[in-house]
């Protein structure tokens, strides 16, 4: 393997990877417990929901859009799957039915985007709206517990879903484990992946977010693709609300707040420009996990919490910057010897 | 005949532009009829006044919206700027009005300036740009203010986001009313008729003609972050004057608020489309939502949902009349075409 | 090679950062302490963004400077009431491996997986202000936030005589706190068949917002004799908004928490009364109970503290 054809395998990967790999690299040799397996299996866990809207994100970016519901339906799904369940109707049933809300929130996403012709940005700012309040009506504006102890209703898929799947045991107190959460995540992320490179819909998506006329005119079904990107982001958000409701074992009809601006940086970071016609999914995932490598390492350090935001919003910006200075670096090298 | 044609053709146009002003008629009509004496001249004049503050983060916001960015540091920067100048707001300092407000204004446009130079210079989105200047800026503010919080602020600032000039009735005429009137008119009249006003419009249209067209896109987007920024310190010292303390949990979901206000009011994120009196008049809606709401008790929940409902009408309902304004147009000029025609027959 | 060069080169200004974040809040503190035996202890609170916390913040403070063995910790979500990150920081406790952890949760019922993951470690958790609703607590100090509601909502409706229209300013909607309170304040203006509950609206804890909704409501209702605030931020926007109108006089505003801004709208006559929960008293002695507990001594499971209604006679 000669030089060039490293620096084009290196340049093939997303500029986020860099990011992640240096920032990780930084956390692991200054701060002590970073890299220890106690840490990375939290660390994995804590990071499942972000990456997963971070994913949502990035596939209306590309296609030149935008998703600032995910936050409401993270908290909305929740709480219609708790409900179900302390209701009495079956936990798959309860979990189907929740994906089945969020997918119809794309669905008017979509509709209301390619119907109505609003622009996404105004269309997902409003149904955010929606989604919040919704939610806070349905649960009467209070947590929804799910107990086996107190309530009449025996749960067993849920109390499964929150163990963790293997526990490796590396001695000293050290324990890898790789929680359900993680093992799910894992699962969607692939078969996204693989639905997104081995079918027609990364093309169909390039296609939409580069111009829509043309794929028209090229005999794509623009409106039909673009529901069902939103459908799809949709269909994650709800995933996301099942892990939200994992982790909390409890619904909260503010659990999603804020999230979707996160997802939208994590999104941004992991290199999807907004201007939409490009971007990447696995820069999405890195986008998210260097987020919370970063939080993860600054809280072990214990520094002051409003020094975390400065830091934070500064690791930001740097990242960025080695994006940028990354795409022009490698890729230019790679893509000159082609 | 044919004079009453074209009057009546351009109402209709003028119609359509209209449509935030529709809106707006709207729903004061729906909360008239259905609200507990909300018409009256002193409610009216609540809201406007309300309506003052919000359209000031609105025309802030619109500023950055209309170069095709997004300024989501606005409350942080307000937060930021305030504190800092704190001690000296305080009625013990005793400092001239005028030497604070410049002092305000001017860390609020520094702010802008970071802001400016991360979207040109770094390539930075916006979007992520100024998501990173809002969490530097909040973070700040509680480093440098500590455990408190600065409050009995100084009278004479207090007056500008206070005080009231006359009565009309129940209507009074306050500061912030004249204030936000004069504010208003002032960036409506520069960013429509001044030079680099419509250098802003153009950027944010199409950038790339206008950057072969010669204009220096990149000052352009910083200028607009530096407006934006020296606007937000504006709208943070009418803030404090009017809640009389200055705190860094100042405005911390003012994002969203400056967002809704701009949105409502026609602007388009991709940029290069909304106005200033748009703004004002999707100030004056949210307002009237609110007071209306408060009057009407609507339950608390369905507040947001509310909201987000109106947004997505509001904009389809621009949407629907302008197509209606394109179709009018053209209706207009096959007419005209015709009319020519004939009478060319005549002759 | 240029390039590669500038990588590393922010790469390099990124790990000084770190170091500055890692040294600023370390170095000072094992200096002086590194002969003693030193207890880790993690004060969790709902949010930095809000004068309340900061307040019980200044007691962990003290805390730490008075007692040798222990050092605090201070941590907070980013997003402010967060109960997601505040679980994301009770596992990076459970990592560092703190010898207790405090915290003052956003959420009853949230907080629990938290909980039992820190029982699962045999860390030792003390809830101060906020109950949690499960997992193995060694001990609440605090006031029930449910009570909290209930006296405040007495104390304005007896002030009033038993009769009059009154006004409620919530917090967050779907904020447990806020929900708790509200829940009292309603059953308590229940047992008064003369007061009239007008209306109840969310503020989201913001000054701002609580003026304007104050406003509004000043112009909706011709007759209001008493408002009654969630918390004292909330409570001198609505009073600014009240004294603006001129109505000051008519009107008997309750709020919660005391601090100096606070002593001022009761000297100034506007203000009626306050609850008083003294939330650094909640911290101080829940972080002191961590340290018994740690070196053996038996530690009450239930630390209820008295909640008081200051009035503004106690400031003539």
């Amino acid at each position: 393997m000669n030089k060039e054809s490293i620096l084009r395998n290196i340049g093939s990967l997303p500029n986020s990877t860099y990011v992640f790999v240096v920032i990780t690299l930084v956390c692991a040799a200054g701060i002590p417990n970073f890299a220890s397996a106690n840490n990375i299996s939290t660390l994995l866990q804590q990071s499942c929901i972000l990456t997963l809207l971070s994913v949502a994100m990035a596939l209306s970016i590309i296609t030149k859009g935008i998703d600032l519901s995910v936050g409401g339906v993270v908290s909305f799904a929740g709480i219609i799957m708790a409900l179900l369940m302390s209701s009495g109707a079956g936990e798959g049933l309860a979990i189907l039915i929740g994906f089945i809300a969020a997918m119809v929130f794309g669905f008017l996403n979509g509709f209301i985007i390619v119907k109505l012709k609003v622009a996404p940005f105004i269309a997902t700012f409003g149904m955010m709206g929606i989604a919040q309040g919704v939610a806070n009506l349905l649960s009467n504006k209070r947590a929804i517990y799910l107990t086996d102890q107190a309530g009449l209703i025996k749960l067993r898929l849920i109390p499964f879903l929150r163990h963790n799947l293997l526990e490796i045991d590396l001695g000293g107190g050290q324990i890898l484990g790789i929680n359900m959460i993680v093992v799910i995540t894992a699962a969607v992320l692939v078969l996204l992946l693989l639905l997104y490179k081995k079918t027609v819909l990364s093309a169909y998506m390039y296609a939409l977010g580069n111009n829509a006329e043309t794929a028209k005119l090229s005999n794509i079904n623009v409106d039909f693709w673009n529901i069902f990107v939103y459908m799809l982001t949709g269909l994650l958000a709800g995933i996301a609300s099942l892990l939200m409701l994992l982790r909390l074992n409890s619904a909260q009809p503010t659990a999603g707040d804020g999230l979707e601006f996160q997802a939208v940086v994590a999104a941004v970071l992991g290199g999807n420009p907004l201007s939409g016609g490009k971007g990447s999914l696995p820069g999405a995932i890195m986008g998210a996990l260097t987020v919370f490598v970063v939080r993860n390492g600054l809280t072990l350090v214990g520094a002051n919490s409003n020094f975390i935001m400065i830091i934070l919003g500064v690791v930001l910006v740097l990242g960025m910057i080695m994006n940028d200075v990354a795409s022009r670096g490698f890729k230019a090298k790679g893509a000159c010897k082609q | 005949m044919k004079n009453s044609f074209v009057v009546k053709d351009s109402i209709k146009t003028a119609a359509y532009n209209l449509s935030t002003l529709w809106i707006l008629l709207a729903i004061t009509v729906f909360f008239g009829i259905f609200g507990n004496n909300f018409l009256k001249g002193g409610n009216i004049s609540n809201i406007i006044n309300q309506a003052g503050f919000l359209a000031i983060i609105g025309v802030s916001q619109l500023v950055v919206i209309l170069t095709g960015g997004i300024n989501l540091s606005i409350g942080s920067c307000m937060a930021l700027s305030t504190v800092l100048l704190g001690p000296l707001m305080l009625a013990k300092a005793e400092m001239p009005f005028a030497l604070i407000f410049v002092m305000v204004v001017v860390c609020g446009g520094l702010i802008g300036i970071i802001n400016g130079f991360m979207v040109t210079l770094l390539n930075i989105p916006a979007f992520l740009a100024t998501f990173a200047t809002m969490y530097v800026a909040r973070g700040a503010a509680w480093l440098y203010i500590g455990k408190g919080v600065y409050y009995g602020i100084n009278e004479n600032i207090r007056f500008f986001a206070t005080g009231v000039l006359f009565r009309i009735g129940t209507f009074r005429v306050t500061m912030p009313m004249v204030l936000a009137a004069v504010f208003l008119a002032g960036m409506a009249f520069f960013i429509t008729k001044s030079n680099i006003g419509r250098k802003i419009y153009f950027t944010g249209s199409n950038p790339e003609a206008a950057r072969f067209s010669g204009i220096p896109t990149q000052r352009i987007v910083i200028f607009a972050h530096i407006l934006s920024g020296l606007i937000s310190g504006f709208a943070g010292i009418m803030y404090v004057a009017r809640i009389n303390a200055a705190d860094a949990n100042l405005g911390v979901t003012y994002h969203f608020d400056a967002i809704s206000v701009a949105l409502i009011g026609g602007a388009i994120m991709s940029g290069g489309s909304g106005s200033i009196w748009g703004v004002a008049a999707g100030a004056v809606i949210i307002s009237v939502i609110q007071s209306g709401m408060n009057n009407m008790q609507v339950p608390t929940e369905l507040q947001t949902a509310f909201l987000g409902v109106l947004i997505i009408v509001a904009v389809c309902f621009n949407t629907f009349l302008q197509k209606k304004k394109i179709q009018n147009t053209e209706r207009h000029i096959t007419d005209l075409a015709g009319k020519t025609v004939k009478g060319g027959a005549q002759a | 090679m240029k390039k590669i060069v500038s990588v590393l080169a922010i790469a390099l200004l990124g790990m000084a950062i770190l170091a500055c974040g890692a040294s600023a809040s370390k170095e000072d503190q094992n200096a002086a302490k590194a002969n003693e035996k030193t207890y880790k202890i993690a004060f969790i609170v709902k949010s930095l963004q809000s004068a309340f916390f900061l307040s019980m913040m200044e007691a962990a403070e003290k805390c730490d400077a008075d007692f040798d063995e222990i050092t605090v910790d201070i941590l907070a979500p980013q997003t402010p009431f967060n109960i997601d990150e505040q679980i994301q920081l009770v596992e990076q406790c459970i990592t560092n491996k703190v010898d207790a952890i405090v915290i003052a949760p956003c959420d009853s019922v949230g907080i629990i997986p938290a909980i039992e993951k820190a029982n699962a470690a045999g860390i030792p958790v003390v809830t101060p202000n906020t109950k949690s609703a499960g997992g193995k607590i060694l001990s609440y100090v605090g006031v029930e936030n449910y009570n909290v509601g209930y006296d405040l909502g007495a104390a304005l409706c007896e002030k009033l005589g038993g009769k009059g229209n009154i006004l409620l300013m919530e917090g967050k909607a779907g904020n447990s706190t806020s929900e708790e309170r509200t829940r009292g304040v309603k059953d308590a203006v229940k047992k008064y068949a003369g007061i009239k509950l007008l209306d109840s609206q969310p503020t989201d804890w913001d000054r701002a917002k609580s003026m304007t909704v104050m406003e509004n409501w000043l112009q909706t209702y011709d007759k209001i004799d008493g408002v009654l605030t969630l918390t004292k931020d909330i409570g001198l926007g609505a009073l600014e908004a009240i004294r603006a109108a001129g109505r000051g006089k008519d009107i008997v505003s309750i709020t919660f928490d005391i601090d100096n801004d606070v002593i001022a709208a009761f000297k100034s006559g506007d203000l009626y009364g306050s609850g008083n929960q003294n939330e650094k008293s909640q911290a101080y002695i829940a972080i002191t109970s961590a340290l018994f507990a740690l070196k053996g001594y038996v530690v009450d499971s239930n630390q209820i503290l008295p909640l008081t209604v200051v009035t503004a006679e106690s400031y003539k």
